[in-house]
């Protein structure tokens, strides 16, 4: 699936037309332009964003996020920005709220995006999964899609700054991409503040080098800890050559398959994660809808969704095989 | 700067992609491999074949429906029907929906709501009027969340000709998941028929409440 960063007007002349009035094919239900926000508005629609999804958007992107917004009020039938946001309220989650992101997220990444999941691998999830597990077997993590590269590196930086047991296993961390000018992009590692605006100051300095104005490029020694490769997981001849991951981060990628590739690529992801593996989805995906493979697990930072240590079939019809309980010992009272 | 990430080693299978991908030839007979991989590599093969190769597989598919034990080979394999989508590939998924393992049965409804509405439509008819009520019952879910211009029609002689209750109440709810005007009439008359249950009547009330809500 292709990420990238928004087009600009030079990379897609399309964009840099005025085309955001109404189509006659649009079935805009008001037989009206959509007003689309002044400044106050713009600005209030933005914050609304960017609190329900992450995404962030300046007064610089306008000619992007006017287009798309335009889109979706002719789509829905509705002629102002409140009213539109209202919609949204009123919705939730899987609504129209989802249509706007799909609208709006097309190729949007940064650095520490949605890091409660980041906070549940260290505090949770890799806990489990190293238990009992001798040290000279790596952890193995896969960030698939991985666009230009600021999920890799955050899990990297997460890692070594947050996890305790950093040092007690080899990690290794693979990313790929089906778009090779943002693979090579991820390669480089050279970043603009838009992508560090989460990013906290010590980590900036610890682990990015100045590059020019306003730029800023990830030390060669993380850059080159991380194994970038070309690859579309949807193709089985390229995703059969991911396997035995204990944690996959495929993040704001399956919301761009139909229904029908979601299962498949729900079993391709099964076959890749070794018994007992998570996988992490985006805010607005959920495993349930497209597939029975997985177990969600709430942890306190986030739910993750894990292959089960057992096939479910194999152990009869029950409905699922959770992680097996860690007996307590009880102390002998010797009193 | 000490890292303890380190720079993974490629794992390959040692092929080329072109040799990763089953041999058409050899699906059939991979499909019975000991390792549940093999069994999916044969699988995602399939898949891939134009549809008039892959339907030459499908008498190989629905024997494995019943004897599949990983889930997410089973998994596949309905997948992989559903990709095929012709009336044949239909016909292999019915027989689960017989069967008393309600996950399978589930995985066969979703399943059958993914297939091409014109390949499943033509199968509804002898469904509705099987003998057994909770095949019927499975049938109505299944109507509630197709795409097809018949789905009005079939819920309208549900609610006015089927005589069990809980078929009725399925497609009530079938109904309250996404509602059709054209049921409105017989919807109304439910109540009447099952006058001595009043959890119909209410279902029936909630439902039209929710509609009317909806529509604002």
């Amino acid at each position: 699936m292709v990420r990238g960063q928004p087009p600009t007007p030079a990379s897609n002349p399309d964009l840099s037309a005025a085309a955001v009035g109404p189509s006659p094919d649009t079935g805009f239900g008001y037989g009206e332009t959509p007003a689309l926000p002044g400044s106050d508005e713009y600005q209030l629609f933005c914050d609304f964003l960017r609190a329900r999804t992450g995404l962030f958007f300046t007064e610089a992107k306008r000619y992007f996020v006017d287009r798309r917004l335009a889109e979706r009020m002719r789509a829905v039938g509705v002629a102002g920005i409140h009213q539109y946001l209202d919609l949204i309220r009123t919705e939730g989650e899987r609504g129209e709220l989802q249509q706007l992101v799909n609208a709006m997220t097309i190729n949007e990444t940064y650095f520490f995006r949605e890091r409660y999941q980041l906070e549940c691998l260290i505090n949770s999830a890799l806990e489990e999964v190293v238990r009992n597990r001798p040290a000279d077997r790596p952890v193995r993590i896969w960030s698939a899609g991985c666009s230009t590269g600021e999920e890799p590196y955050s899990i990297a930086i997460t890692l070594l700054e947050n996890w305790k047991r950093v040092d007690d296993f080899d990690i290794e961390i693979h990313a790929c991409d089906i778009d090779s000018s943002v693979l090579q992009r991820a390669i480089d590692g050279i970043y603009e503040e838009r992508s560090l605006h989460l990013l906290p100051h010590d980590l900036r300095a610890r682990y990015f080098l100045e590059h020019g104005p306003g730029r800023w490029r990830i030390i060669a020694g993380l850059r080159e800890s991380i194994d970038f490769t070309l690859a579309n997981i949807a193709d089985p001849r390229q995703s059969r050559e991911y396997r035995d991951f204990d944690i996959i981060f495929c993040r704001n990628l399956l919301i761009y398959f139909d229904e029908l590739g979601q299962r498949e690529a729900a079993t391709l992801f099964y076959e890749a994660l070794r018994p007992g593996g998570f996988i992490c989805l985006g805010h607005s995906e959920s495993m349930s809808r497209m597939s029975s493979l997985f177990i969600p697990r709430r942890f306190p930072d986030a739910i993750l969704h894990q292959k089960p240590l057992v096939s479910h079939l194999s152990v009869g019809s029950t409905p699922g095989a959770w992680p097996p309980v860690v007996p307590i010992s009880i102390k002998e009272d010797r009193r | 700067m000490t890292m303890a990430l380190i720079k993974p080693k490629r794992q390959t299978t040692g092929q080329t992609p072109q040799q990763a991908i089953t041999p058409a030839c050899m699906t059939s007979d991979l499909l019975g491999h000991d390792d549940p991989a093999e069994r999916r590599a044969a699988l995602r093969a399939i898949a891939s074949l134009a549809t008039d190769e892959a339907e030459l597989r499908i008498p190989v598919l629905a024997a494995r429906l019943v004897l599949e034990e990983n889930e997410a080979t089973l998994e596949l394999l309905l997948t992989t029907l559903v990709r095929i989508g012709t009336p044949a590939a239909v016909a292999a998924v019915l027989p689960l929906m017989r069967l008393e393992d309600a996950r399978l049965r589930n995985a066969a409804i979703e399943a059958l709501r993914q297939m091409p509405p014109a390949s499943v439509a033509p199968e509804i008819p002898a469904l509705l009027q099987d003998s057994d009520p909770d095949l019927r019952i499975f049938t109505v879910q299944l109507i509630g969340r197709v795409e097809h211009p018949d789905r009005a029609r079939w819920l309208n002689g549900i609610l006015r000709d089927e005589p069990e209750k809980n078929v009725c109440l399925a497609a009530v709810e079938a109904l309250a998941e996404r509602y059709t005007r054209e049921a409105d009439e017989a919807l109304q008359a439910l109540p009447a028929r099952f006058h001595d249950d009043p959890f119909v009547e209410f279902s029936v009330v909630s439902v039209r409440a929710l509609h009317r809500f909806g529509e604002g």
